[in-house]
């Protein structure tokens, strides 16, 4: 073909590609923002108490795939919802965790976000600057369901002095410990390591080798779902001041990242990586399969252990700490869509107030085994009584929830980095950290 | 050649087979054993291969665990039509290519097969936002009607092939005072049925195995196709993973069925294009 053909078609297609990608997305619907807190104030004083006569129908998203208990839970509590309110109608959707997000905003770019959805339990400034999120003011003055929670997590819902999001869901991580294990090297298994000094000793006595590896690792913070902050957290660190200052890189933090790297260096960067990728390739839990005899994971792994291994001989301990006796917790609000219209917003506060009450919550946890925040919804379930559920209802106490910092929302990611390159001995813990701490500094610095 | 050399020749290249055939089936019957496992055989360490209890009714649980039925009859539905849109578009436009003369042919020949070098990312969001604007989204419409408009390699697949056929048949027809359309159908198409049985066959098997047109396309769990439904089995916190096996098997058997019913196609595909589709 004459190359004079080709160089046209060529540049045809690069035209054709050019016109489609001149995408105009229309001016996100975000731009009237004045309206919306000014509709569930004059819907608010009806809100109680009174049925609305005119049919209503509202979408919910949560994040539970078809297959899980929280799904089937969710639904039935719905269900029961709209028996006693026979004049909303919900559409109930639950997209799993992973693919949860960029749904949502997928459908929040495109208006059609849905009333009343799940979210991250530690974010919620990012939601309510855009207006993204309903004001829950009104109908919280209406209806005072946050009353009794913990100051502290109310205090995540806010921003700039208005609630935005009512907490549904925490979790716990507490330190699983074999008892089995103990036994075996000679430890006793009553006692679980309440400081770092005993939980590296009990670490060293408890790892078996193999060959030139492992066979078993008595305890490594980077298996389960410890993360570096909980550690930090447990010495007396912080990540920002009051002020919201980055302090990444404060001597209790250094600390921590060299008992971090310490405890690492019991196994070695090249025999754990070998561990991991025969162990934890699956995403399954190197506990239950008892090749690790102590790990930090949530409250979630009790039910997998009793599904899967329900036998083991296990205990649940605080996780040991140095200072400060806390542990991670992430979790999930309720939200509302700022953009529904009043009436929906009316009925999707409904099913919020009704998913939160306290016979929701004891059927919600009773059958998922997740905890709720509502300290009276809690104090109803069998929970608290339970052998191995217990102990996290105990600790939910000293949960702590990560910072969000608006100028620095990825600060999580910087340090996890950092340990990274620490463990690997890239760089030393406090070098690592040094520049972790400069990095977010220059994003709150740059932040426009 | 002796008899005995053939002998030997015929038993080590079947041993070679044999070898390298079961290298390329291992993961397929390791899915198959770890689909009939109960959940905490999962976590043996290092693992086994063979189950020490065969627990069958991991099929039937993941089956009636997410909307079996349903999510497999949308499947269908979707790859019906876009088999049907692929063959039907392929064949007119690539007659129009091989055996009609017109102004610019070549030159959108080009065109067509430049247009294969934009890889699926590229046009992907601008596609997005396209059907976005005209309120097809959550609906199946944006993967059906695309195969209605063509694919440039099956375009290019029916034009070669149909290139092949002697001109003399066309010519008889038109002898006989046929147009060009009743050229097409009554003489033309039915000598490509070869090419068009391959492309029928990988239209099928794309569209059933289709997990990212249908999931950012459709937001509805009702709509949903087996492919994307199988993501169901994933977790907050881990993937029940014999379950996922067990429905992933049974959401294969259509294509291997296909597959061991029409191999000689395949080939002839392969031999066709040189593309292994």
């Amino acid at each position: 073909m004459k190359r004079s053909v080709w160089v046209s078609a060529l540049i045809t297609v690069l035209l054709l590609s050019a016109c489609s990608g001149k995408s105009n997305e229309n001016s996100p619907p975000n731009s009237n923002s004045g309206s919306e807190s000014s509709a569930p104030a004059a819907s608010a004083s009806n809100a109680s108490g009174q049925t609305q006569d005119e049919p209503v129908e509202i979408t919910f998203w949560h994040i539970f795939s078809d297959t899980e208990q929280g799904s089937k839970t969710l639904q039935s509590l719905v269900d029961q919802f709209q028996q006693e309110n026979p004049n909303i109608k919900v559409k109930t959707t639950g997209y799993g965790f992973f693919d949860y997000q960029p749904k949502l905003q997928t459908a929040t770019a495109a208006g059609e976000a849905p009333d009343l959805a799940f979210n991250d339990i530690d974010n919620v400034p990012l939601r309510a600057k855009t207006d993204t999120i309903a004001k829950l003011d009104d109908f919280l003055a209406a209806d005072p369901i946050l009353d009794g929670y913990s100051p502290s997590i109310v205090e995540r819902m806010k921003y700039n002095g208005s609630t935005y999001a009512i907490p549904f869901m925490i979790d716990v991580r507490m330190l699983y410990y074999n008892k089995q294990h103990f036994r075996e090297a000679g430890l006793d298994p009553e006692k679980p390591p309440a400081n770092w000094d005993e939980l590296y000793d009990y670490a060293q006595k408890l790892t078996v080798k193999k060959g030139g590896g492992f066979d078993r690792i008595g305890f490594a913070p980077s298996l389960g779902n410890f993360y570096f902050w909980t550690m930090a957290w447990t010495n007396g660190g912080s990540f920002f001041d009051d002020a919201q200052n980055p302090t990444i890189n404060s001597k209790e933090n250094v600390e921590a990242l060299n008992y971090w790297v310490k405890l690492q260096d019991l196994y070695g960067v090249k025999a754990f990586q070998t561990f991991n990728s025969q162990v934890t390739a699956l995403n399954l839990s190197p506990f239950i399969a008892e090749k690790a005899s102590m790990v930090v994971d949530g409250n979630w792994l009790t039910d997998d252990i009793a599904k899967n291994k329900p036998d083991l001989d296990y205990g649940v301990a605080p996780i040991p700490y140095q200072t400060n006796r806390t542990t991670w917790s992430g979790g999930f609000n309720l939200e509302i869509n700022a953009k529904s219209d009043p009436a929906k917003q009316e009925a999707a506060w409904k099913l919020l107030k009704f998913l939160v009450n306290n016979e929701s919550t004891k059927k919600y946890v009773e059958e998922t085994h997740f905890i709720s925040p509502n300290p009276n919804g809690m104090a109803l379930t069998n929970l608290a009584s339970d052998p191995h559920f217990g102990p996290f209802v105990e600790e939910s106490k000293n949960i702590r929830l990560r910072d969000y910092v608006e100028k620095a929302p990825t600060w999580a990611n910087d340090v996890a980095t950092a340990v990274e390159k620490a463990v690997l001995h890239d760089k030393t813990p406090q070098e690592a950290l040094d520049e972790a701490q400069k990095i977010v500094s220059d994003q709150i610095a740059n932040f426009k | 050649m002796t008899y005995g050399s053939t002998w030997y020749r015929s038993l080590f290249t079947h041993l070679m087979l044999i070898v390298i055939g079961s290298f390329f089936i291992m993961p397929l019957v390791v899915v198959f054993f770890t689909a009939l496992k109960p959940g905490p055989e999962l976590y043996i360490l290092p693992p086994k291969l063979l189950p020490n209890v065969y627990q069958w009714s991991n099929f039937k649980e993941a089956v009636m665990t997410i909307p079996f039925v349903k999510y497999t009859l949308n499947s269908l539905f979707i790859a019906l039509f876009v088999v049907v849109g692929s063959v039907v578009s392929a064949s007119l436009v690539g007659y129009a290519f091989a055996r009609l003369q017109w102004k610019g042919r070549n030159f959108f020949f080009a065109v067509l097969i430049a247009t294969m070098i934009l890889p699926g990312q590229v046009t992907m969001i601008p596609l997005f936002v396209v059907f976005k604007q005209i309120g097809w989204l959550n609906t199946y419409y944006p993967l059906i009607v695309p195969a209605f408009t063509g694919s440039a390699f099956n375009i290019f697949l029916l034009r070669q092939f149909s290139r092949t056929i002697p001109q003399e048949l066309s010519d008889s027809g038109k002898i006989d005072g046929a147009n060009e359309f009743r050229i097409y159908w009554d003489i033309i198409l039915p000598l490509t049925k070869p090419a068009l049985a391959v492309i029928a066959i990988f239209a099928f098997m794309n569209t059933w195995n289709d997990f990212y047109g249908p999931l950012i396309y459709l937001n509805d769990k009702n709509l949903s196709t087996l492919a994307l439904g199988l993501r169901e089995f994933q977790q907050l916190h881990g993937v029940t993973w014999n379950l996922l096996l067990a429905a992933s098997l049974i959401a294969i058997i259509p294509s291997l069925v296909l597959f061991f019913a029409f191999q000689r196609y395949f080939v002839e595909g392969i031999t066709l294009t040189g593309i292994k589709g």
